[in-house]
């Protein structure tokens, strides 16, 4: 790297190694950066750019100062500016005005003293009153008594530094009572994310990042050889908004109260040293956690940064545009504050998550993750697109795939802070997101089982013998008992095929019906899952021409069918399939997607089916069977009672019929009597067989469906329609091949066959009727 | 009026730009007369030489007093007097090539770039032999399935029970 010697004059004049300390002209500690890793503490000090492989400016008044900028929906590129506006009845803390950038220039730095703001704005010195100054032309810094320098960051090692994010939190009593805050905690995102510390702790005061960089020699962060150790943290407590960084008129005569000629940022954040001054402040209250509402100060403005779905617009339980102060004129401390016990814990790492990776490092969730190797899962990256982070970033092995993998330094980011590219900003790409699996079972009012084939076996005997150890005269008590209801079958809901993988949840538990053990045991089912199946690239088989965007993909999604796939957008891309299942219903849905130049996931294609069979089952239907033998019992009883006296009433008939000497009517009594005998006979007998043949009723529950699906291939795949190519060498030399281009014959070194559709013959004395003959030849083809 | 005529040969295509000559024969201004030239084309000349069988393998002249101009040979004719009457047409490619391959221009059709023989680009060739009325299908499977599949539907649990209840 070249030194820039024309800003900085030539490096042997530069200053040497160690002499920071010996009071040395602010000038020069702009030329000497480093972010050293032999464990001193580098970051209060700066060294010689010569000595044992240290960073060495180049351009610092471009990227070396300003590496990346943070994109539009990053909470420092959209500040809200509270103050106190008073009104004739009462005063109230109101949105005074706000930032909406497009992209933020920042950097990282060190400056500020306990209590101070690194930054000056000229004015009375009353640091409280610093942001009113925000609105002035010329915000520059100060080194007033009370404010200290701001001294950048001009290199950063990118392989040897990790961000961890902070989150200063509180658990809704913000004061002890006696006025001094409380309730407080601090803690890094992967704590704050386990156990209760969210629910406990549901008000976010501030984000911070701290930067852990290597401390020991002996590490490759390429190779991965050796041990990280990255423990030390940087002292920086200052990142500044570098917004339109300028270079001034030189530092001949700069001096420590002229650096508005150098740097113009905007605004500096830093952590407030009573709760925890780890790190810095990246989203919440910029200028510490303290909302002062001072006495005697006609106005005070508080910049709060919010982003990324987290919006820090409460001060305590209170909603900004409610609070109120009292009058007279109180001195109030105030915390502003985002509340996320409505958000789930997974929202909370995105958002913070995408804070972090708009500044272009790597970064890890949790401290004791810091020391990962550069591509594991607990490692990300953020992404820079032109140099801007929008809240992108890769993880594990696709950190690989990312820019800043081949970098050793922040300098070699393609980025000018003082012409940021031109983003759009409906270009922000949210891309798609699939919500993790979840599983439900529940038990005790409606139960699910993942059962086999031979379960199924033994589970389908169980209903029909469960009954046949009991004594009849229990069947019916011991049936109420058993089930909820007289019918055992209306328990069973339903009984599906499914043939899908890892839907199984829970632990193992026994198959009941009611409160009968069916004898088999078995999982809950989870009522949806999602599989990942791979993907396929995409590769233009004829080359990146014409001819590929012939072939034609069609996806075989098995119970949904085939799919045409946009080619165009698939091509030289990985094409990735994601199958979502339902088992409750056994839909399912395919989606075909890629992943942008963004990392983002973008759907193509999407097909439904499903996938599940309905096996009808069938069993007794007691509670009919028992009405109907109960009715065939009690005709049975009754006929028999009615009968005996029948019979016998019809006897005494016959024989005073008889002794009356009317034979014809005795005989006709007495063949009434035996038709009445032989009726009742008739019935009694009748009702003895429908008793002992009383029907058994029978139920079957569940419909049934189609099976055929299950007998195609259950292997997703893609079929390429490829078209046959007869191109051959000798139809190219003769006839060559389309194309636009544009230059001289001799400069593309062009041969052979070649056909010109327009020439500037300029400059070439032929006549008028040559050149035309000219153009004709070259429109025909001609051969050069 | 006279000119002198130098006599080529090539056997490169006539559309090619830079072709290669051999000479044959010069004549001189001398040996060279231009008939009653009223009428005859600067594109198109004639001229009238004393014959010489090595002229009859010429297939371009050159004319230096003329612009350089270079011609084809259209047609020998024998003529009396033991004379050849040579009919010519202009040939602008030769005559301009050094001009027209640094001339600026936008091209359409090419066979070789930097002596590499071109390939197919993004620019739709309807030239071009693609037959898409049949294809060559090719069947790739994606690494995995959420589906059990065949002797596994079996032994691995697939089916779904769900029913009502499940007290103590």
């Amino acid at each position: 790297m070249q030194i820039n010697q024309t800003i900085y004059g030539l490096a042997e004049n530069w200053p040497a190694y160690g002499t920071y300390q010996e009071g040395v002209a602010a000038t020069e500690k702009l030329k000497l950066a480093c972010f050293g890793f032999d464990g001193e503490t580098a970051l209060t000090d700066v060294k010689a750019a010569k000595e044992n492989n240290r960073y060495i400016l180049e351009n610092p008044w471009e990227n070396s100062i300003s590496y990346a900028a943070l994109g539009n929906f990053h909470p420092l590129s959209n500040i809200k500016y509270y103050g106190r506006t008073p009104s004739t009845t009462a005063d109230h803390i109101a949105l005074i005005n706000q930032d909406e950038r497009l992209t933020t220039n920042f950097a990282f730095g060190v400056g500020g003293g306990s209590g101070f703001m690194p930054i000056g704005i000229k004015s009375d010195y009353d640091w409280q009153n610093w942001t009113r100054e925000r609105w002035t032309n010329d915000p520059s810094w100060s080194n007033s008594s009370n404010l200290a320098e701001f001294s950048p960051f001009t290199a950063i090692p990118i392989k040897r530094v990790v961000l961890i994010p902070y989150i200063v939190c509180n658990n809704g009593s913000w004061f002890d009572g006696s006025g001094d805050p409380s309730g407080f905690a601090l803690f890094d995102l992967k704590s704050y994310l386990s156990g209760t510390n969210k629910a406990d702790f549901p008000y976010i005061c501030q984000i911070r990042i701290e930067m852990a960089y290597q401390t020991n020699t002996g590490y490759d962060p390429e190779e991965g050889t050796g041990t990280p150790i990255r423990n030390g943290s940087a002292a920086m407590n200052t990142i500044a908004i570098m917004e339109n960084l300028s270079y001034g008129n030189g530092l001949t005569d700069f001096n420590n109260n002229e650096m508005d000629n150098i740097f113009k940022p905007l605004i500096t954040t830093r952590g407030y040293s009573g709760i925890s001054d780890t790190g810095l402040t990246i989203a919440g209250n910029l200028s510490g956690n303290i909302l002062y509402v001072a006495v005697n100060t006609n106005t005070f403005v508080c910049p709060v940064a919010s982003g990324f779905g987290l919006e820090f617009d409460r001060i305590n339980n209170l909603k900004i545009e409610d609070y109120e102060i009292q009058t007279p004129y109180q001195s109030y401390q105030a915390f502003f504050n985002c509340d996320v016990s409505s958000l789930t814990k997974d929202e909370v790492q995105e958002a913070v998550r995408r804070m972090v990776a708009c500044f272009g490092l790597f970064f890890v969730d949790g401290s004791d993750d810091k020391n990962e190797l550069l591509d594991s899962d607990k490692m990300m990256l953020g992404t820079l697109d032109q140099g801007v982070g929008n809240g992108d970033y890769t993880s594990g092995l696709a950190n690989r795939s990312s820019d800043q993998w081949n970098m050793d330094d922040v300098h070699e980011i393609d980025y000018d802070p003082s012409n940021p590219p031109e983003i759009d900003p409906n270009a922000y790409d949210d891309g798609f997101n699939f919500p993790a699996a979840f599983g439900l079972g529940i038990s005790g009012i409606n139960n699910r089982y993942l059962l086999t084939a031979t379960n199924i076996l033994t589970l389908s005997n169980a209903l029909w013998d469960f009954t046949k150890n009991l004594q009849p005269e229990d069947v019916i008590d011991n049936i109420s008992q058993t089930f909820l209801t007289n019918n055992p079958i209306d328990l069973i809901v339903s009984l599906q095929y499914i043939p899908v993988k890892d839907i199984s949840f829970g632990q193992s538990s026994a198959v009941k019906l009611g409160r009968l053990d069916l004898g088999v045991s078995a999982t809950s089912v989870l009522a949806a899952n999602t599989y990942d199946c791979g993907f396929i690239t995409i590769f233009p088989t004829f080359g990146d021409n014409w001819i590929s965007k012939n072939i034609r993909i069609f996806a075989y999604l098995p119970f949904c069918g085939t799919v045409e796939v946009d080619l165009e957008a698939a091509m030289n891309h990985d094409l990735y399939l994601k199958y979502l299942v339902d088992t409750y219903t056994g839909s399912c849905t395919a989606v075909l997607y890629i992943i942008n130049s963004r990392k983002k996931i973008v759907v193509l294609n999407t097909a439904d089916g499903n996938c599940i069979t309905d096996i009808p089952i069938t069993g007794i239907q007691w509670e009919t069977l028992n009405a109907n033998l109960y009715n065939a019992y009690q005709t049975n009883k009754q006929l028999k009672l009615n009968t005996t006296f029948g019979v016998a009433k019809a006897l005494t008939g016959f024989g005073s019929a008889l002794g009356a000497g009317d034979l014809s009517g005795a005989a006709r009594a007495g063949l009434d009597v035996f038709s009445g005998a032989s009726a009742a006979f008739t019935a009694e007998k009748i009702s003895d067989y429908n008793l002992s043949h009383t029907q058994i009723p029978m139920r079957s529950i569940g419909g049934s469906s189609g099976i055929t699906s299950n007998l195609l291939d259950m292997n997703p795949k893609l079929l390429f329609y490829r078209p046959i190519d007869h191109g051959s060498e000798s139809f190219i030399s003769t006839e060559g091949v389309a194309c636009i281009l544009n230059g001289t014959l001799e400069g593309l070194q062009l041969t052979g066959y070649t056909e010109i559709s327009k020439i500037d013959l300029n400059g070439i004395a032929a006549t008028a009727a040559e050149k035309d003959m000219i153009r004709s030849l070259l429109a025909g083809g001609i051969y050069v | 009026m006279s000119v002198a005529i130098l006599f080529m040969k090539t056997s490169d295509d006539p559309k090619k730009i830079n072709k290669t000559f051999t000479n044959i024969y010069s004549t001189t201004p001398a040996t060279t007369p231009i008939n009653n030239t009223e009428g005859m084309s600067l594109l198109y000349p004639s001229f009238s030489v004393a014959y010489n069988s090595a002229l009859l393998a010429a297939t371009h002249i050159k004319v230096d007093s003329w612009g350089n101009r270079i011609y084809f040979i259209s047609s020998i004719e024998f003529d009396t007097g033991y004379k050849l009457r040579i009919s010519c047409a202009i040939d602008v490619l030769a005559t301009y090539a050094l001009q027209i391959v640094r001339r600026p221009c936008t091209i359409t059709r090419y066979s070789h770039m930097g002596g590499k023989l071109a390939t197919p680009t993004y620019i739709p060739d309807s030239k071009y032999p693609l037959d898409t009325t049949k294809y060559e299908i090719v069947v790739q499977n994606f690494s995995d399935t959420p589906f059990i599949t065949g002797a596994s539907a079996i032994a691995n649990p697939c089916y779904i029970l769900t029913t009502m209840g499940g007290g103590t």
